[in-house]
């Protein structure tokens, strides 16, 4: 069975092909760039509809397939940006209409997970899940994947690309913010919030933001801030490792890109006896193929949709969905 | 203070066959499920290959949101159906 899957939460439109083997097919992504400032919803959905069917003709002709073999869509169905869901779940629905294939809508954080899984051969691992959109310690238990820590305000990701932003690096800022973070040699006492298994970063944002306006070093500040920020994420995932016992953690997302954030997560989870797992950096980031083998994964376990059905849901959290292709 | 007036809009869009219609026709529909915070009413119908958008707006802010909502929603429609000829 090949699945096409569409990705379409925020910035990337991504077009994945997969079969039921799990060999990904074709991974083809479309990312919008602000010209400037942050990820304005409405102008990202725009850019994913001028350029769905570059995308969807690039990845037929990297898989080699033509539009009839496909035997279903799936799509990314939130959480996300609700133009950007509509916008992918619209051309979603088309193809599977006019394919006469089934359709299934596919949580995103959890598209992280299987694709992560897939392609690092981790079989139960407590996973942190860090982006612009989304930051999330989750681990499977009792059917579900279970969100053991979660931001109370804004993501990792975004923490970082609004900093960057304020002290004037282009977007993403997390990148930039790394690069200077590693020419940074004084640490900057920063807010370090976790409450109880939850973190917060807009504090840690605007006060980061005031030091710099105030004359620190960026060099310096960059450094705190991601020292502070990821030792707030690695005390949260190794609280979950410590209460489930899993033996494995595994780091995926956006942020995943991070070789700061890669060394001090690695560490915990020597410390813990655990394996530590990074999937390639094409399937840490938003893809298609992360959707398409969900997806697979989905239908193949008896999870059925009517295209009528195929409702998005901007807030779809983690916890809501059950998973049957799991014991 | 003067009151916003309502606004609306019927607009028809032909495709080349009623087939093309159709899958784009079912590709909207779950579309037209608007919270009530968007401030209008849609509804589209199908006539052999000619859809019918009628969309009643609080006013033409909402109007014209809506109306570039589904119009860029039934071009990647039709844009994905079109891939076949590429």
């Amino acid at each position: 069975m090949i699945c096409l899957g569409i990705e379409g939460t925020a910035h990337t439109f991504g077009i994945g092909i997969a079969n039921s083997r799990g060999k990904v097919l074709a991974n083809v992504a479309k990312v919008f760039v602000p010209l400037k400032g942050g990820i304005h919803p409405r102008e990202a959905a725009q850019f994913h509809a001028a350029n769905a069917r570059a995308a969807l003709n690039d990845a037929l002709k990297t898989a080699k397939i033509r539009l009839k073999s496909i035997d279903l869509v799936a799509f990314s169905a939130g959480p996300g940006l609700g133009p950007c869901l509509r916008t992918a779940a619209t051309a979603a629905r088309a193809l599977a209409a006019w394919l006469n294939v089934p359709i299934v809508g596919v949580n995103h954080c959890i598209a992280h997970i299987e694709i992560g899984r897939l392609t690092t051969g981790a079989d139960d691992p407590v996973t942190l899940y860090v982006s612009g959109g989304n930051t999330q310690v989750i681990a499977f238990d009792a059917g579900r994947y279970r969100v053991f820590g979660e931001t109370l305000d804004i993501p990792v990701g975004n923490c970082l690309d609004v900093f960057a932003r304020e002290v004037g690096l282009s977007h993403p800022g997390g990148p930039n913010v790394e690069r200077l973070a590693s020419e940074g040699k004084h640490y900057i006492s920063l807010p370090y919030v976790v409450k109880g298994m939850d973190l917060s970063f807009s504090g840690l944002t605007t006060e980061a933001v005031r030091r710099y306006r105030a004359g620190e070093d960026l060099h310096d500040l960059c450094y705190s801030l991601q020292e502070t920020a990821f030792a707030a994420l690695v005390e949260v995932t190794e609280r979950a490792v410590a209460h489930t016992e899993k033996k494995e953690v595994m780091l995926t997302g956006g942020v995943a890109a991070n070789s700061r954030l890669r060394e001090m997560l690695k560490l915990m989870a020597e410390e813990h006896g655990a394996k530590f797992y990074v999937p390639p950096r094409e399937y840490c980031q938003d893809c298609g193929p992360m959707i398409a083998w969900t997806g697979l994964l989905a239908y193949k376990h008896g999870i059925r949709q009517k295209l009528e059905e195929t409702i998005v849901r901007q807030r779809w959290r983690t916890d809501e969905v059950d998973i049957p292709w799991r014991r | 203070m003067v009151k916003a007036k309502r606004a609306g809009a019927s607009i028809e869009l032909a495709f080349e066959s009623a087939k093309v219609a159709d899958a784009v026709h079912r590709s909207l529909k779950p579309e037209e499920l608007l919270p009530e915070s968007a401030g209008c009413k849609v509804s589209i119908t199908r006539t052999k290959n000619v859809l019918c958008l009628e969309i009643d707006a609080k006013d033409t802010t909402a109007l014209r949101a809506a109306l570039n909502s589904f119009l860029r929603w039934a071009t990647v429609a039709r844009d994905m159906i079109e891939t076949r000829r590429d």
